[in-house]
C-alpha cells in the first residue's frame, strides 16, 4: 500500500507558478496560476478600427497542452478566438464559429509590472502577421491592446491563400467588455 | 563575396528600410516586393541568397523559418557551392540618440555544414515548424526578462539578446555549429557609412563573443 502511495506521489506532476522561464519548466509539468491573473480577462470584448468590428472570445483553459521544442508540458492558459466584420457587416474573419487549428492565439504569462497578459499569436493563414499581443486591464470593462506582428515568407504557401491580416496593427487599441 | 553583399546592401538598405512592407533581393534578380509583413521569394533554385527587412514591429534576428530558407538556398547551389550561401536581414528601430535617428541591425547567416545531410533538413526535418515559432516567441519574451539582453531605452532585445534568441533557436533545430552568424555594424552616416563585420559565436562558457573579420 505504501508503494502504491509513493508511486502515486512521485507520478504526480510537478507544479510550478505562471511566469516560470520555459527552460525552467520540466516535461509534463504543469504551470498554474496560483494567483488568478487570467480571471479577469475572461469575456467577450469588443472594439471597433478602420471601421472593422473586432470581437474578442476570451476564456480560460486549465493544463493547457503546450508543445515547445524538445518538451512539452502543461499551463494555464487564456485563449483567444475571434470574429472581424466589416463596416457592412461581412464576416472577414472568423476562428469563434470555424476552429482552424493553425491559428493559435493564447497567454504565455504575465507582466504584472504593467498589469498586461502577453499573448504568442500563430498570425492568420500561412501564419502571416505572427507575433507578440499584449493585453492590460484598464478597469473592469475595458482593456488595451497591442500588437506587434512579424515577418513571414510566404513561399511555401498555397497560392490564392489570404493572407489579409483582419486583426488590427495598431497600439492601446481600447476593447470594451459586452 | 562580402563586397558583393554591400554592393547589394547599398540598394536595399536606403530605400526600404523602415517601413512595415516587406521586401526581398536575391542575388541576381529584381526586387521583390511583398505586403505588410509577408514576402514570397518565389523560386531559390540558382540564386546564392539574398537580403530581406524585419519590419519595425518584428524582433530583428532570423525566425525558424528564415533559416528553413536558407538550408533551401544551400541544397540548391549544389555540393560544393553550399556553404557559399548567405542569407542577410536588416531592421531598424527608432533611436534619438542614434547616428540618423535609427539603430539598426544587420546580421548575415551562412550553412557551414555538409551538403549530405541538406536533403533530410529540407525534406524532412526533424521540427515541427509551428513548435517551433511558438518556442522561438517564448525565449523571445524570457529573454526580454533578463537585463543581460535587453536595452532599456529602446525597449526591445539588445543585439546581445537577439544573437542569444538566435544561438538558442538553432539549437532548438538541431544545428549548433553548423550555421554561422555575422552581425554588420555601422558608424557614421550615408553616403558616409563604414561598416565592420564581427564573427559571432559562442565560447566554451555559452557565453556570446563578436571577433571582427580580418
Amino acid at each position: 500500500m505504501l508503494g502504491v502511495i509513493v508511486s502515486f506521489i512521485s507520478c504526480k506532476a510537478q507544479t510550478f507558478p505562471l511566469n516560470t522561464l520555459m527552460d525552467d519548466i520540466p516535461q509534463n509539468a504543469y504551470v498554474k496560476d496560483f494567483n488568478n491573473e487570467l480571471r479577469p480577462y475572461i469575456g467577450i470584448y469588443k472594439a471597433v478600427h478602420d471601421g472593422n468590428e473586432i470581437t474578442l472570445y476570451i476564456t480560460k483553459e486549465e493544463n493547457k497542452l503546450t508543445k515547445r521544442a524538445n518538451k512539452q508540458f502543461y499551463r494555464d492558459a487564456l485563449v483567444v478566438k475571434y470574429i472581424v466584420k466589416n463596416s457592412a457587416g461581412v464576416v472577414l474573419q472568423d476562428t469563434y464559429n470555424f476552429n482552424n487549428p493553425n491559428i493559435r492565439f493564447y497567454s504565455i504569462g504575465t507582466t504584472p509590472l504593467k498589469n498586461r497578459v502577453d499573448f504568442i499569436y500563430s498570425g492568420t493563414n500561412c501564419n502571416v502577421g505572427w507575433g507578440d499581443i499584449y493585453l492590460s486591464k484598464i478597469n473592469a470593462t475595458q482593456i488595451s491592446w497591442d500588437y506587434r506582428p512579424d515577418s513571414m515568407l510566404t513561399d511555401k504557401c498555397p497560392p490564392g491563400t489570404d493572407i489579409n491580416i483582419y486583426l488590427p496593427v495598431v497600439d492601446n487599441l481600447i476593447f470594451t467588455k459586452q | 563575396m562580402l563586397e558583393t553583399v554591400f554592393n547589394f546592401l547599398d540598394l536595399f538598405v536606403d530605400k526600404f528600410l523602415n517601413q512595415s512592407i516587406l521586401r526581398f533581393n536575391k542575388l541576381g534578380s529584381a526586387m521583390i516586393t511583398g505586403g505588410e509583413n509577408s514576402v514570397n521569394l518565389g523560386d531559390k533554385m540558382g540564386y546564392q541568397g539574398g537580403y530581406h527587412n524585419h519590419t519595425p514591429t518584428g524582433i530583428k534576428i532570423f525566425a525558424p523559418e528564415d533559416i528553413e530558407s536558407l538550408l533551401e538556398f544551400s541544397i540548391y547551389q549544389g555540393s560544393g557551392g553550399h556553404n557559399s550561401v548567405f542569407l542577410g536581414m536588416i531592421g531598424s528601430d527608432v533611436c534619438s540618440s542614434c547616428p540618423g535617428g535609427y539603430k539598426y541591425y544587420h546580421y548575415l547567416i551562412r550553412y557551414t555544414g555538409d551538403y549530405a545531410p541538406l536533403n533530410q533538413l529540407v525534406n524532412y526535418p526533424s521540427w515541427d515548424i509551428q513548435v517551433l515559432v511558438d518556442t522561438y516567441r517564448e525565449r523571445h519574451k524570457n529573454i526580454k526578462g533578463d537585463s543581460e539582453h535587453y536595452d532599456y531605452q529602446l525597449e526591445t532585445l539588445s543585439n546581445k539578446g537577439l544573437e542569444k534568441l538566435f544561438f538558442d533557436t538553432i539549437k532548438d533545430m538541431g544545428l549548433e555549429n553548423k550555421i554561422s552568424l555575422q552581425r554588420v555594424d555601422e558608424s557614421g552616416t550615408a553616403p558616409n557609412t563604414t561598416y565592420t563585420v564581427q564573427n559571432i559565436t559562442l565560447n566554451a562558457d555559452n557565453k556570446l563573443v563578436a571577433i571582427p573579420c580580418p
